[in-house]
């Protein structure tokens, strides 16, 4: 057994390695401020841990990048746990390198014989900010969809080469499948193998430049600030006594990643990437937040964009890699920390600025709010699909009346109609509604207030329309004036008579939502209906209801799925407004929608989306 | 990445086990064997919370639903006389794997024999081996996997004294709806003695 240790040992070394590993010194004995270093390790093992596991699953492409993510999450045992650690530990790492490099500044561990070894540290934090970012693109999700967009849109933004290089990172001239391969080669391939070859280095410079200087100081007489003042104290090996203290350092940090992943539901997914959609609520990282308020900044608008988006931050970089030459000079370190804590400060300042900004805007939260919404959606779509087609999630949502409806009423609708007083993506309207709001159009609510005096001359209503400010020689409208004055003078029988009216016409919608209450009330119902005619409230006098035909709009099947879509498709139909339409477009007929949007419009008003 | 200001140098003058503790000392004997402990038990439940939690995602095959078969119309009796040569028919579907759902496609075959009036037996055509494709020889009235020459007699059983398939042909349930013959058709775990479905 011996024999073959030493036959092995001799070949390989690895005993002597870990020996080495485990029992080299740690001056001025165990430490709590000294598990930096392991915690960092433990952490990129973490990452490769996981990494490679949701590798497994990930397949990157424009139809399979937010399905096999949204698999993973909700399908593959302990998907969603492994990738929130991936996602939080990546987080909690760019905090760490920062840390750690205002560590080293303030520490004075930066200067000579150490120059190499913060390099290799400013470089690594580098890199591990490019792995976060490719990361982060990724489940080319509308956040991962908007970061290659953006930021290849800054690199174009860049002198001479700038257009070429964002062609390089993209892949092609658009973000795109090409562009999510090459991210993934980045961060699953090079990055990785960048950073394990920066470790490496880092610890062979650094046990050298120790070496060197202890060697130089022979124990004692160490140059001050290099952090091996305590030279002189008893020296005691990393095993246990440090080891131990990493261990317990490494657990407490693991276990805090759990919880928070378990607490959070483990890793955000935005709805898919969609090309057709400038989502205003598009924000990068946290930590690229900075950048995003820099660029805001009027200073840098136009074609000098590429300040804030390059010379800044190189900038930031080769200061950090002067910072050991400037501390030969007298005052030279301390400028350096006076420098780093600025740059924090600053950077804090400006991610702070967006939070805020961001929080005190009410469109950004309108914004964010609907983005939220169109996520939940997505996931709700996906996961009650059980399968999704080949064309992907953006596929099926392109055909999705709730994700369309209120996108396509914001553009087509919400310049005169406001949908519950918002634009139906929540934002307010451009211009004041000059329409009735189509919230809750066909429900017993919406007609009841509509057939009241004190409601239909709102703006809410018909306030703003030509209905009730007829434009220069025309009159009210008949419907106006029969509900201002005929039903405002309406006794206590003839106002019950409408209640049940408007039960009856609402039920012609038949609204899901209200599909209870109307099988409920169908005797009522029935009688309603009767009193739609001469023995009742004589709407029929100018609508066409059952027999009674020729008046408009028509009442017949008011407020259905087809009356709705065939109502959009040309409000001028004699069916409808006729000649007395008021400013609404023939949208079908001037084929400004498809039958397919005008059809998700009026699922989504009626709350049939499924 | 090691902490800046651990990485005394390795000279061998500092190999030696908790250097500069005093050995001697029981408290600190006993302090260091508890230091031990707790660098096992903390250290390894670190390292084994990444690597356990990434084990389950990759063990997820293992975990997952298995098909309880699909239960497909293939033919009518009259395409089946009795006592005649096996059949073989393509079975379409809509497969789903992992998130994808794909329209309509051949998911696999079966072989259909009437054997009576109102008896029709099914195999599922992949040979129970190592799935090769079974086709039926009427020469010598046997079902054939050209791969590795197992054979099978009309009624699935294997023939041959050392027949390569741990198992007889994979039979599937029939069921006659009137003139209909449907099938529930299935895939099964090859090279294993049981029929274990896939």
């Amino acid at each position: 057994m011996r024999a073959l240790f030493d036959w092995f040992e001799e070949r390989t070394g690895l005993a002597a390695f870990f020996r080495d590993l485990f029992f080299h010194a740690v001056p001025g004995g165990p430490g709590w401020r000294r598990v930096w270093g392991t915690l960092v390790l433990f952490a990129l093992f973490s990452q490769c841990v996981t990494g490679l596991a949701l590798w497994l699953y990930y397949v990157p492409g424009v139809v399979s990048s937010w399905e096999s993510v949204h698999f993973i999450q909700t399908k593959v045992a302990g998907g969603w746990l492994v990738r929130g650690l991936h996602h939080y530990v990546a987080q909690v790492m760019v905090v760490l390198l920062v840390l750690h490099l205002l560590q080293l500044v303030i520490g004075g561990l930066y200067r000579a014989p150490r120059e190499i070894g913060f390099w290799l540290s400013v470089v690594m934090t580098g890199v591990v900010l490019a792995t976060c970012f490719t990361g982060y693109i990724l489940p080319w999700d509308r956040r991962g969809f908007m970061a290659s967009q953006v930021s290849s849109g800054l690199m174009a933004n860049g002198p001479f080469v700038g257009p070429w290089i964002r062609e390089l990172f993209l892949g092609g001239v658009q973000p795109g499948q090409a562009t999510l391969q090459r991210v993934m080669v980045l961060h699953s391939g090079v990055l990785p193998g960048v950073i394990i070859g920066l470790i490496v280095m880092q610890t062979l410079v650094f046990r050298r430049a120790v070496r060197h200087e202890r060697r130089r100081g022979e124990g004692t007489a160490v140059p001050a600030g290099t952090g091996l003042e305590e030279a002189g104290l008893p020296v005691t090996a990393w095993f246990p006594g440090q080891a131990w203290r990493d261990a317990a350092a490494c657990a407490a940090f693991l276990s805090a990643m759990m919880v928070i992943t378990v607490v959070a539901g483990g890793a955000p997914l935005e709805a898919p990437a969609d090309v057709s959609v400038a989502d205003p609520s598009a924000r990068p990282e946290w930590y690229f937040l900075f950048l995003f308020r820099l660029l805001h900044l009027e200073i840098f608008a136009g074609s000098r964009q590429f300040i804030p988006a390059m010379v800044l931050p190189g900038a930031a970089f080769g200061f950090l890699i002067l910072m050991p030459f400037l501390a030969r000079w007298k005052f030279g370190h301390r400028v350096n920390v006076f420098a780093a804590c600025a740059g924090v400060a600053g950077y804090s300042l400006l991610t702070a600025w967006t939070w805020v900004h961001d929080w005190r805007d009410p469109g950004q939260r309108a914004a964010m709010v609907q983005a939220k919404k169109e996520a939940a959606r997505a996931h709700t779509l996906a996961v009650k699909l059980d399968g999704l087609p080949p064309g992907g999630m953006a596929a099926v949502l392109a055909g999705d009346a709730y994700t369309q409806g209120p996108r396509l009423f914001a553009q087509k609708c919400a310049s005169c109609h406001a949908y519950d007083g918002h634009n139906g993506q929540g934002r307010p309207l451009a211009t004041p509604a000059s329409a009735a709001d189509l919230a809750g159009f066909g429900s017993r609510q919406w007609l009841s207030e509509f057939l009241d005096p004190a409601h239909l001359v709102t703006p809410k209503y018909w306030g703003e329309t030509g209905f009730v400010k007829p434009s220069e020689g025309e009159k009210v409208s008949k419907m106006v004036t029969f509900v201002t004055e005929d039903v405002a003078g309406y006794s206590a029988v003839e106002k019950s008579h409408l209640e049940k009216v408007v039960w009856a016409l609402s039920a012609e919608a038949g609204l899901p939502a209200q599909a209870a209450v109307d099988a409920r009330d169908a005797t009522l119902i029935a009688e309603g209906r009767r009193l739609l005619g001469e023995e009742g409230l004589a709407c029929t006098d100018c609508h066409a209801w059952r027999e009674e035909t020729g008046g408009r709009p028509v009442l017949d099947g008011w407020g259905s799925r087809q009356w709705m879509i065939d109502f959009i498709h040309d409000p001028a139909h004699d069916r409808f407004y006729g000649s007395r339409n008021d400013r609404m477009p023939s949208y079908g007929v001037k084929g400004e929608l498809t039958p397919d949007q005008i059809g998700m419009i009026v699922d989504w008003l009626r709350g049939d989306a499924p | 990445m090691r902490a800046e200001d651990d990485t005394a140098g390795p000279g061998p003058e500092r190999m030696e086990l908790g250097a500069g503790v005093a050995p001697t000392d029981d408290e600190a004997t006993r302090r260091q064997f508890l230091q031990k402990v707790a660098c096992l038990g903390l250290g390894g439940c670190a390292l084994l919370g990444p690597v356990v939690a990434g084990a389950v995602v990759v063990a997820h095959p293992l975990v997952e639903r298995r098909g309880s078969g699909l239960l497909v119309r293939l033919a009518g009796l009259e395409d089946l006389p009795v006592g005649g040569a096996p059949q073989l028919y393509q079975v379409l579907a809509e497969p789903s794997e992992a998130w994808l759902k794909f329209s309509r496609r051949a998911i696999g075959s079966v072989f259909l024999m009437r054997t009576g009036e109102r008896e029709v037996s099914a195999f599922n055509s992949a040979c129970p081996h190592v799935s090769g494709p079974i086709t039926w020889r009427e020469e010598t009235r046997d079902f054939f996997c050209p791969l590795h020459e197992s054979r099978f007699a009309a009624d699935g059983v294997r023939l041959g004294t050392a027949s390569p398939s741990p198992r007889d042909l994979d039979a599937l349930d029939v069921e006659l709806r009137g003139a209909e013959v449907w099938v529930r058709f299935q895939n099964f775990t090859p090279n294993m003695a049981q029929k274990k479905p896939a």
